[in-house]
């Protein structure tokens, strides 16, 4: 066998290995934190621990990459956990807050990022009227889609702040498309409020 | 006494009540709101539920959906007496400071959009304060500010949704392909 051959064998193997972990990363990742973060729901009760497991648990707590929120879009059977960033891990593992953007609990524009070859390529079959739950810590907010626009990647308009709270679902377009997608599917959705249901 | 003398008492201290009570309680169409409440809060009558006395004060209850929350303030859509929304209002609080959420205690830093909140306008001074967790504590009350939505300021960058991993599967597959290719173009050469 010449080296060519075997270098090859070894880069391919590697690459798909790579590949594959990061899917398997993906999947425990979300589930993982979709469970931590019902769990953190309902907190131990601690009445009878010690102080010191007290503060091991509560910075135990804090290092861990934890979800925010958990995304929910009933239509598309779609339940992902929400992480504070956008960054590269957090959307392996889920989706990610665009940085700048609003909050779930804090009101305003809130900016909600995944990956098209993931979890939100399921975006694609969203439709206008769909509703969209962000369960946080606090609350259980509905929101419905009113608008999905493809628009180009430098094109910001639609991330701008709104005065009553939204969320702003975002992925690359087209979804089926090798290398940096030139476009965006951003899906638009208006707060429900309870008082008007 | 005669029944005349008792119809008499009882006919006076009815004009009498009747006389007194506006005196002592006032509803939205009728509280004594000062202009200067008037000129920062124009439609308060249109939002106001009733009317209270709270020492010694009278205040106007609002009722409203917070719309957002920021530092050491709460922005709030209030109920109109149509069913439509008011302009928004923002109110100062303090993080630490505990109001009621659906009958339980709740500090402002913990509250969510979305959630219904009860505010005091007082009736003779341009003030506003949320209603404290429990009826006991005192209110702290803000001047009323102008109507004006919480919008922030926009340097948002799109995120960057495109992942490298369908790109590195590509290339994994391409390379065992090509190391394949070889190996058969060898063994065939051999053969």
């Amino acid at each position: 066998m010449r080296w060519s051959e075997v270098a090859a064998y070894v880069g391919g193997a590697l690459l798909c290995s790579l590949f594959v972990l990061a899917q398997a990363d993906s999947a425990l990742g979300s589930t993982n934190a979709i469970e931590d973060f019902a769990a953190s729901l309902t907190p131990p009760d601690q009445s009878l621990w010690a102080a010191g497991r007290v503060r091991d648990y509560q910075v135990a707590q804090q290092t861990k990459m934890q979800a925010v929120a958990v995304l929910t879009v009933p239509s598309l059977k779609l339940q992902v956990p929400v992480f504070g960033s956008d960054d590269e891990l957090s959307l392996n593992r889920g989706a990610g807050l665009v940085a700048g953007m609003g909050t779930p609990d804090g009101g305003g524009n809130v900016g909600i990022a995944g990956h098209r070859d993931g979890f939100f390529r399921v975006l694609k079959d969203i439709k206008v009227g769909d509703l969209i739950e962000v369960r946080t810590r606090l609350k259980l907010h509905r929101y419905r889609v009113s608008s999905i626009d493809i628009v180009d990647a430098a094109d910001k308009r639609l991330l701008t702040d709104t005065e009553l709270p939204s969320v702003t679902l975002v992925t690359c377009y087209p979804f089926y498309y090798l290398g940096n997608a030139p476009q965006r599917y951003i899906v638009a959705a208006t707060y429900e409020w309870p008082s008007d249901t | 006494m005669r029944r005349s003398t008792y119809l008499s008492i009882i006919g006076v201290t009815a004009v009498l009540g009747g006389v007194a009570a506006p005196a002592l309680a006032a509803d939205c169409a009728t509280a004594q709101f000062s202009e200067a409440v008037l000129a920062r809060f124009p439609n308060i009558r249109a939002v106001c539920t009733d009317v209270i006395e709270k020492d010694g004060q009278q205040y106007a209850v609002v009722k409203g959906d917070l719309v957002r929350t920021g530092n050491n303030a709460v922005y709030m859509k209030f109920n109109m007496a149509d069913g439509t929304k008011s302009d928004t209002r923002k109110i100062e609080t303090r993080p630490e400071f505990r109001v009621k959420v659906d009958g339980k205690p709740v500090s402002v830093r913990n509250l969510a959009v979305g959630q219904q909140l009860t505010a005091y306008v007082k009736v003779s001074d341009p003030v506003i304060a949320l209603e404290p967790a429990e009826p006991t504590e005192s209110l702290a009350s803000y001047p009323i500010q102008d109507a004006a939505p919480a919008m922030a300021a926009s340097n948002v960058e799109m995120p960057h949704t495109a992942s490298a991993l369908p790109g590195v599967a590509s290339l994994g597959a391409l390379l065992l392909a090509f190391a394949g290719m070889l190996t058969f173009l060898r063994v065939r050469r051999q053969s």
